[in-house]
């Protein structure tokens, strides 16, 4: 079993087995360069998830640890390989698995804690949530207005009202897509 | 919030608003251009190549292979191909619209041009593209789909594939002499079949696997032959070698095959690309491709455009004096046998005999007839005018063959009187000993009849314009005529001459000239004129106009083969029960649609439909 330490003060620390810790890529590599450390003995602090979202992670990879290894396709470098293998290199559509769907913190409210979650395994490297979380962020956002999109990802609108304008007229063919 | 942005992983397309991670790989293309706009990091994102590159790939596989440029601007590639897909639409529906009451089935080209070249946006590989995804979008249950896009879309495509993407090539081809043979055919292939995007590696690849045979043929009967071996040059075989050499590529024909096909009218027949699968071909096409497949073993033949049949000939006897001990002919046809000069004149059989016939002739000439076999195959005015087309790139001082272009310009298609006049006013000048078997006796009236018929041409330029006149639109609406029982679309069959027709328009009383009944003994119906009279598309091909009297529902309705269709419907319904009207018909007759339904649910038992 492994410790994992959230980033608040006093932290909240969680047992997990070693099989589903080891779903966090960041912390696999961690605990292979620490190799012959009694890693079951000391706490990993993680600097960058606070505590209720260590605790989804921690759901997260508890249900997914028996999961079959994804295929690791060697990754091909676009700018000195031949162009003809790289045409074929089309990830999968993503499909969200009906319990991870339930998992998912979607409700309105609650998505600034989905947006620490996917931080948070972006930080970690788990790509299966990292891949069914943004699958899921972008269905959301497929087919919204600009502002509303904004809105719901809490961003500003950085352009000036010139430069604005001129985006809208360059990208103008698009309306149809 | 905003200073928390921050790229995580660019070249996925993914990065961290705001402590989230969005992919933007899963957008749609429209999504992916308009969250652009949402803030600096989107758009940077909303470029990345690789993500535009991905739902190229998936929307336009068919052109995504052709480009393989790395420097490439994916999301601009995206957008012209995404926009010549919405000119071209654009077109067609000009075009549908313009022509749905116009005569006749061919489009000026005048008009095309105006329709699409011309627009600013055009980009010729884009809008091969986009009318090549049209044409080809369909199976044998969409057979009889979107019937008047793709009818417009042949015809758009066929004009923009032979003058702009063909034709430099042809002319090029031409000026280099004519001489590569190869490119001879596959642009012959091309010309006659825009819709298929020639793949000339396939071609290639073809043409090696054949030559494996035929080697490995000859290897395993003379295991030592000098051209196994590579030892000697062809001019320096024995007769034995040169024709254990042919007499290999001659079973190679055999064994896949190749051995000629009785309908030549067909152009298929003569396309080399195509003929490869098919296997079947005409003697000439045959000829090409043993010619190829002997020169890439080393093997020397002669093209020999005999009249009748195009054959083959190699030296077999170099040692010996006269051509006709020296030269030993393949006749291609079953697969190839070898022939002696008498046997070909005994084949042939006719008084005239001319030396010349006997020698080989180069690509140019091949092409050439090739092109002839189809100008004068009589299989449907589209080819004998493409092959007239291409020939006079091939051949420009042919004058009788632009003559003979310029006049169906003019008489049957009536319209493109612009080009005829072209085609007679910059053609090459004239060399009188060069028009006709008459020689110079001959030229001069003929080249009177070219200035007659140019100024002919032009005055019908300027007084009739390029289009033929369109039919005034007169709104039909059964609810005004409840005499009129049947409808635009219905499947009909007539009782009397049992032909089987589609109903393309109707007047509620017989609304042709008197003479006409007269002659058609419109009088002995027992409604006489004063009944509702149908235009129809028969089966056969032929436009009629039929009283209601005779007419009865098809208990059998089958898909109607008349090239008019296209005109005027979009569809055949799924059931196979009737023919639906693209929009611009329905604006003639815009009533009709509901009482088609309405019989069709009457009259034939329901069709089991999934749904």
């Amino acid at each position: 079993m492994i410790q994992l330490c959230s980033n608040d003060d006093p932290p909240v620390s969680f047992t997990v087995p070693r099989k589903a810790v080891e779903l966090s890529k960041t912390i696999k590599t961690m605990l292979e360069d620490l190799e012959g450390f009694d890693m079951e003995q000391t706490p990993i602090p993680l600097p960058n998830v606070d505590a209720p979202t260590l605790e989804l992670i921690v759901k997260w990879v508890e249900q997914h640890q028996d999961d079959p290894p994804p295929v690791e396709k060697p990754r091909v470098e676009d700018d000195d390989s031949d162009d003809s293998d790289a045409d074929d290199d089309q990830e999968p559509e993503v499909v969200i698995p009906e319990w991870d769907k339930k998992f998912l913190p979607t409700d309105d409210e609650q998505k600034n804690q989905l947006f620490k979650l996917l931080n948070a395994a972006n930080y970690l490297e788990i790509k299966p949530l990292l891949d069914i979380g943004c699958k899921y962020v972008a269905d959301k956002i497929s087919g919204q207005t600009v502002e509303w999109v904004r809105d719901y990802l809490n961003m500003e609108n950085d352009y000036t009202p010139e430069e604005e304008a001129k985006l809208k007229e360059e990208i103008a063919w698009a309306e149809g897509l | 919030m905003a200073e928390h942005i921050r790229d995580t992983d660019a070249d996925s397309g993914r990065f961290g608003p705001s402590g989230a991670c969005v992919s933007l790989r899963t957008l749609t293309a429209g999504d992916l251009a308009r969250v652009a706009l949402v803030c600096r990091s989107f758009r940077r994102l909303s470029l990345d190549g690789l993500l535009w590159r991905s739902k190229f790939q998936q929307k336009y596989p068919t052109l995504a292979k052709h480009v393989v440029d790395k420097d490439t601007e994916w999301m601009e590639v995206y957008r012209q191909r995404y926009c010549a897909g919405r000119l071209v639409k654009r077109a067609l529906h000009l075009l549908a619209g313009r022509y749905v009451r116009r005569e006749g089935l061919l489009v000026p080209y005048t008009v095309m041009k105006e329709s699409l070249v011309k627009d600013p946006s055009f980009n010729l590989v884009m809008c091969i593209d986009a009318l090549r995804c049209i044409l080809n979008d369909y199976d044998d249950q969409r057979l009889h789909r979107n019937l008047t896009e793709r009818f417009y879309g042949a015809q758009l495509l066929s004009y923009i594939i032979k003058f702009y993407h063909l034709r430099p090539q042809v002319e090029q081809w031409q000026r280099l002499g004519g001489t590569n043979l190869i490119q001879g055919v596959l642009l012959f292939s091309q010309w006659f079949r825009p819709e298929v995007e020639l793949d000339e590696a396939a071609f290639e690849s073809a043409l090696q696997e054949l030559e494996g045979k035929a080697r490995a043929r000859l290897m395993e009967k003379a295991p030592t032959h000098p051209l196994i071996t590579k030892l000697k040059h062809w001019s320096e075989l024995t007769a034995v070698d040169r024709h254990a050499a042919i007499s290999a590529v001659i079973y190679t024909f055999q064994s896949v095959g190749l051995v000629g096909d009785e309908d030549t009218g067909n152009i298929e027949r003569s396309c080399v690309d195509l003929v490869l699968t098919t296997k079947k071909a005409r003697p000439i096409t045959l000829c090409a491709l043993f010619h190829l497949i002997a020169d890439r073993i080393g093997i020397v033949t002669e093209l020999i455009s005999f009249p009748g049949r195009f054959f083959l000939r190699f030296v077999e006897h170099a040692d010996l004096e006269s051509d006709a001990e020296r030269y030993t002919y393949v006749d291609v046809w079953e697969g190839g046998n070898f022939r002696n000069e008498n046997a070909l004149w005994a084949w042939w059989g006719g008084i005239e005999k001319n030396r010349d016939w006997l020698s080989g002739v180069d690509a140019k000439k091949l092409v050439y007839r090739m092109l002839a076999n189809h100008r004068q195959g009589g299989e449907s005015l589209k080819t004998t005018v493409s092959a007239l087309e291409m020939s006079v790139l091939v051949e420009p001082q042919e004058l009788q063959l632009r003559m003979a272009l310029a006049r169906i310009y003019c008489d049957y298609m009536e319209t493109n009187y612009d080009l005829a006049v072209d085609l007679l006013e910059n053609s090459p000048r004239p060399v009188p000993t060069a028009v006709g078997h008459g020689g110079r006796q001959g030229a001069c009236p003929f080249l009177i009849q070219v200035e007659t018929y140019k100024d002919q041409a032009k005055s019908r330029l300027a007084t009739h314009g390029i289009e033929r006149p369109e039919n005034e639109l007169k709104v039909k609406k059964r609810s005004e005529m409840p005499g009129v029982r049947y409808a635009v679309g219905m499947i009909m069959r007539h009782k009397k001459y049992n032909y089987t027709c589609v109903i393309a328009g109707w007047d509620d009383k017989c609304a042709a000239p008197r003479a006409w009944q007269m002659q058609m003994g419109v009088q002995t119906l027992q409604r006489q004129g004063d009944q509702p009279f149908y235009n129809v598309l028969a089966d056969d091909g032929s436009n009629r106009y039929a009283a209601e009297d005779n007419m009865i529902f098809e208990p059998k309705p089958v898909p109607i083969s008349h090239d008019e269709v296209a005109k005027y419907f979009c569809e055949l319904d799924s059931s196979g029960q009737f023919y639906r009207m693209n929009e611009h018909k329905a604006v003639e007759y815009p009533e009709d649609e509901e009482r088609v339904l309405q019989y069709v649910a009457d009259h034939y038992s329901p069709v089991i439909s999934d749904d």
